[in-house]
């Protein structure tokens, strides 16, 4: 990212989320941000992560510039390269375990039978195995989070980026998710994690902190 | 599109998962959407079983058919009205044309509640009239010259009393041979009996006109008055102008036929099509009301699901869908919940009209349209009603959506 502003109108005029935020992000990396609330962390994952565009400066993703891209592009970014997980999990309730799984594909050409190996898999990794067929909301919030993990490794995504990921989850939960966390990095894919909570900043490579938004090492 | 690579499993999975999660709301809403298309369906069945009503009155009379019926005379004092001297006036002006003279009366018949209508007619009605023979013969001028007791019964007298060729019938004390069995084509029109003379229901029976000094003392007298002539025009002929002219010889001074009320295929229709107008009109705007309505709600519970499912559109968006997919969701869903409703409401007025069917004072038609018009009428109900909503959902950008909780 190089210069990144990112503005949003309010009934009281602008609000400068990001001001010209410089930031680079190798491959394999597993960077954390904190800040306090407002700060402006969650614009800078939505960004990263193709959800949002800035209002000002450049966001390059594998060396090619994105500020040109039309959505249709960033689209086949957010579908086949980048993987998000949300503090509240964001799961389909009324679907079982596997279905929230296969949702991943649900906007791309797949083989049925293959996704449904390839679901098994991710949730079997994430410690699932044997409850593919749970409703999704009858989980605790912990299965909750790591079902929302495995859907979003199920297409090997290239980044994944978690927004407070164990925001919502005690102690020996957020440990689970975060040594899950830790396995994926381990297994080279890059994760960008949006935290408030210091105790997790042992696990990322790299750690900025975002205030006023503006980032500081 | 990206839909393209999701089977139509998946998008209805997707669209039934949105409805279940909200099932009361969308109860409502079906309920609302289902009054407004009952309501148009059954609009459709009355104007269609009028439609039909119409094309069978007119059949009932025949092609190029009229009728002439006496007037009731205000002063019974006054020697007015048709008798079977006009009859013969006209059958020697128009030679070409068939004319036939009816007298009509009620007659109970001894074991039966329902009483008869005997005919009193010559050997041409079954041809002026377009009727056709089931079995045996109608009557003829023999019948009608010799005062031959032979009847002529209509087919449900044959299948509901059982009566047949040959078989002796007492009308009046006086005993009948039954010659032949007509299809007088008025079934289902017997509603119409006591204000359309032309249409004699389905219990009749024809006799020789001439029979009349034997058993009904009304034929007695030098000129024998009758209730209608019948006046079959045949095709190489022009019919207004036929009429026309058959009107105004009527008219003369001398013939005293006093003023017979002419009815004609296009005054039957013309009747009709007048009330058909009349109900378009005000059951129309009830239906329009009801499918406005019926409107408004879905395009409500379409808001509210957006709204509700902010979070959900933000994941679409998050693993890749554009927002012409998220619009297509919610268009979609919009047109199978209105499309349901349609089938539900065609499917509840088709059963509440085929069980009640006998009973209903109007006539109701089923058909193509009491199914096909509520269908499309839904399908362009919802791409009104789900276009703001649809496009409300495409437009809500992913990193708003996912911040919404």
């Amino acid at each position: 990212m190089s210069g990144v502003t990112r503005r949003f109108a309010q009934a009281s005029g602008f609000h400068m989320a990001l001001r010209g935020v410089n930031l680079s992000v190798a491959e394999g990396e597993f960077l954390a941000i904190t800040g306090p609330s407002g700060s402006g962390k969650t614009t800078l994952l939505h960004l990263a992560a193709f959800l949002d565009r800035p209002t000002a400066g450049r966001i390059w993703f594998e060396g090619c510039e994105t500020s040109l891209f039309e959505e249709e592009e960033l689209s086949l970014l957010r579908k086949h390269k980048i993987a998000m997980i949300f503090q509240n999990y964001v799961l389909l309730p009324y679907r079982s375990v596997l279905e929230n799984v296969l949702f991943r594909f649900r906007y791309m050409d797949h083989d049925r039978a293959e996704s449904e190996v390839r679901a098994k898999e991710a949730l079997a990794k994430m410690g699932l195995r044997g409850l593919e067929g749970r409703p999704a909301r009858r989980l605790s919030a912990g299965e909750m989070q790591r079902v929302a993990i495995a859907r979003a490794i199920v297409c090997s995504p290239r980044l994944l980026a978690a927004d407070e990921p164990t925001g919502n989850l005690d102690r020996a939960a957020t440990t689970a998710i975060m040594e899950s966390l830790v396995a994926l990095h381990r297994s080279g894919i890059t994760i960008l994690m949006v935290t408030h909570n210091e105790e997790l900043l042992a696990y990322a490579t790299r750690h900025v902190v975002c205030r006023d938004g503006v980032l500081e090492s | 599109m990206n839909i393209q690579a999701a089977s139509l499993r998946v998008v209805l999975q997707d669209i039934r998962d949105g409805l279940r999660s909200r099932a009361g709301r969308t109860a409502l809403t079906l309920f609302a959407v289902i009054i407004g298309f009952a309501s148009l369906t059954a609009l459709l069945a009355v104007l269609g079983g009028l439609e039909s009503k119409s094309q069978r009155i007119v059949k009932e009379l025949g092609i190029n058919v009229a009728g002439i019926f006496r007037q009731k005379s205000v002063d019974a004092k006054v020697d007015r009205g048709l008798e079977e001297r006009h009859r013969e006036v006209l059958a020697r002006s128009f030679a070409d044309c068939l004319f036939s003279s009816v007298r009509r009366f009620s007659v109970p018949t001894a074991g039966k509640d329902e009483p008869l209508t005997v005919i009193a007619t010559d050997g041409d009605l079954a041809r002026v009239r377009q009727w056709r023979l089931v079995e045996g013969r109608f009557l003829d001028a023999g019948d009608v010259a010799i005062r031959r007791r032979v009847a002529v019964i209509s087919r449900s007298l044959n299948g509901r009393w059982g009566w047949k060729i040959d078989d002796l019938i007492e009308l009046r004390g006086a005993l009948f041979r039954v010659v032949g069995i007509l299809d007088v084509g008025n079934g289902g029109l017997d509603a119409e009996m006591d204000t359309s003379p032309w249409i004699y229901g389905e219990l009749v029976v024809f006799v020789p006109k001439t029979l009349g000094p034997l058993w009904l003392k009304a034929w007695d007298g030098p000129r024998p008055p009758v209730d209608a002539i019948f006046m079959s025009v045949p095709a190489t002929r022009d019919f207004g102008q036929t009429v026309d002219l058959g009107r105004r010889l009527l008219a003369q001074p001398d013939l005293n036929a006093g003023l017979p009320s002419w009815v004609l295929p296009d005054t039957l229709r013309a009747g009709i099509q007048s009330l058909e107008k009349t109900i378009a009109w005000t059951g129309g705007s009830v239906s329009a009301l009801c499918l406005i309505l019926g409107g408004l709600t879905l395009m409500s519970l379409m808001i509210a699901n957006v709204r509700d499912r902010v979070c959900e559109i933000g994941l679409r968006r998050s693993l890749g869908a554009m927002p012409r997919d998220i619009a297509f969701l919610f268009f979609l869903e919009g047109e199978l919940t209105a499309c349901a409703a349609a089938v539900i409401a065609v499917i509840f007025v088709h059963l509440v009209v085929l069980a009640g069917r006998l009973q209903t004072p109007f006539p109701l038609k089923l058909g193509a349209s009491t199914v096909l018009v509520p269908i499309a009428a839904a399908a362009i109900l919802a791409a009104v009603f789900s276009y703001g909503p649809a496009r409300l959902a495409a437009r809500i950008m992913p990193s708003e959506a996912l911040r919404y909780e």
